[in-house]
């Protein structure tokens, strides 16, 4: 267990970031989370169990600080805007670079930010990331593609805005 | 998309692995035949790397300091300290060695900007660009998302982000070049960069500062052509005061502006 939470560590941290949006708050919500796990008195009898489990005892401790604080940060009705499922993304896909994409992703909802990070970023399966949310994987389907969807409005309407243009090249020297 | 039975729902879990082998060889078909639908799944794919590649890493010894048995005996914050002072001790020290002068005052805050300007252009022989982690890496440490405008119009692109401390807070710099050897930094700061914003400056070097919502801006030349130099500035303050991109009105009259004005010097 210790070993595959020091391998996972930066997913862990990540995702901590998604939810908290501050460096000192993801840092101290990883932290609760493994000594949450470290006590914890039944864990997962295999690897494949780690990852689900320890990823819903991290959003845990994240909502238990919410309430504490008073706040209410997931509401019990996901507030994804319905959405055409058919239409794909007009965009220009230049738009979609990485730090772009990183402020763009500080605007989604909470709902949405969280998905795409549990999935593209800490790598979890449909059913994994149903597990760690408590809903149905139909959800998740649904709502992965909505989040993706906005993001990508994000970036393209300029509500975000680009960083680098270049910066993947290098200029020749003259 | 022509094919009504691949939608955006469907090229999404396609692209996560999580259709069936018959689901997933029906969309790829599809996007045999439909540039369109091949289109989306290459900008899904981008997407999820370029996500993958944009959230902080956990910062150094955090896993350690969380599995160690004996922060358990400790309050929670404590057991953080210690490690954490003995390593602050030591940055402290490395950065003070390394970085320009600390003082408070404006004169040092600008001498210190342009020696790591002039620092910069010294050591920027090899061109290299900007990595996606050096960026977010500075990104993180500086805390805060400044408006960082597109200036490719005015032949300049990112090829240095840094950020420095001083005690008033992180300065973040950014460096732009040119292809002939143009270099731009722009210094961000949650805290005033200049007492006199309007103070000039003695050529060949180029200054503006201004502060827009929470975040105080310089941006630094040297030998710049004045009119280009000048141009810049207006037009990279408005889209921070705005906080939009430039538009194709404004990214015209920069490249206009770039082929009537005089190379840099510097």
């Amino acid at each position: 267990m210790e070993d595959w939470i020091e391998a996972n560590i930066d997913r862990l941290y990540g995702y901590a970031h998604s939810l908290a949006g501050d460096r000192e708050e993801a840092r101290d919500l990883v932290h609760d989370a493994i000594v949450r796990a470290m006590e914890a008195k039944r864990i997962p009898t295999s690897r494949e169990g780690y990852r689900p489990w320890m990823f819903r005892i991290l959003r845990n401790a994240f909502v238990d600080r919410c309430r504490r604080a008073g706040v209410v940060v997931f509401s019990g009705i996901a507030d994804d805007p319905p959405a055409d499922a058919s239409a794909g993304w007009s965009g220009d896909r230049r738009l979609v670079e990485i730090v772009t994409v990183r402020i763009a992703m500080e605007k989604l909802t909470l709902h949405h930010r969280e998905i795409i990070v549990l999935i593209d970023f800490v790598g979890c399966s449909y059913a994994e990331a149903a597990e760690i949310l408590d809903i149905p994987e139909g959800t998740v389907m649904s709502r992965v593609s909505r989040a993706r969807k906005a993001l990508l409005d994000l970036v393209d309407d300029g509500k975000v805005t680009p960083l680098i243009r270049g910066a993947r090249s290098g200029g020749a020297v003259s | 998309m022509s094919d009504p039975s691949v939608d955006w729902t469907r090229l999404n879990a396609y692209v996560d692995g999580e259709l069936s082998p018959q689901e997933a060889a029906s969309v790829a078909n599809a996007a045999a035949a439909d540039a369109e639908i091949a289109r989306q799944i290459s900008l899904l794919y981008k997407l999820k790397g370029d996500v993958g590649a944009a959230l902080p890493l956990a910062p150094e010894g955090l896993a350690a300091s969380a599995l160690a048995p004996a922060r358990r005996t400790w309050p929670r914050r404590a057991s953080l300290l210690v490690p954490v002072a003995a390593v602050a001790v030591l940055v402290a020290a490395l950065l003070l060695a390394a970085l320009p002068d600390r003082g408070a005052s404006d004169d040092d805050l600008l001498a210190s900007a342009q020696r790591l300007h002039a620092r910069w252009l010294a050591r920027d022989e090899a061109q290299a660009a900007v990595q996606a982690p050096a960026l977010m890496d500075s990104l993180t440490r500086f805390g805060r998302l400044p408006v960082v405008p597109d200036l490719e119009s005015t032949g300049l692109t990112i090829g240095l982000v840094d950020v420095f401390e001083r005690a008033s807070g992180p300065v973040l710099q950014i460096g732009y070049r040119g292809h002939r050897g143009c270099h731009l930094s722009m210094f961000v700061s949650a805290a005033r960069l200049l007492a006199d914003p309007a103070a000039p400056v003695e050529d060949p070097d180029r200054l503006h500062a201004w502060t827009a919502g929470e975040l105080n801006y310089m941006l630094l030349a040297r030998g710049m052509d004045r009119s280009r130099f000048d141009l810049i500035a207006g037009l990279v303050e408005g889209a921070t005061r705005s906080r939009t991109p430039l538009d194709a009105a404004d990214r015209l009259k920069l490249a206009e502006n770039k082929r009537a004005s005089a190379p840099c010097q510097a």
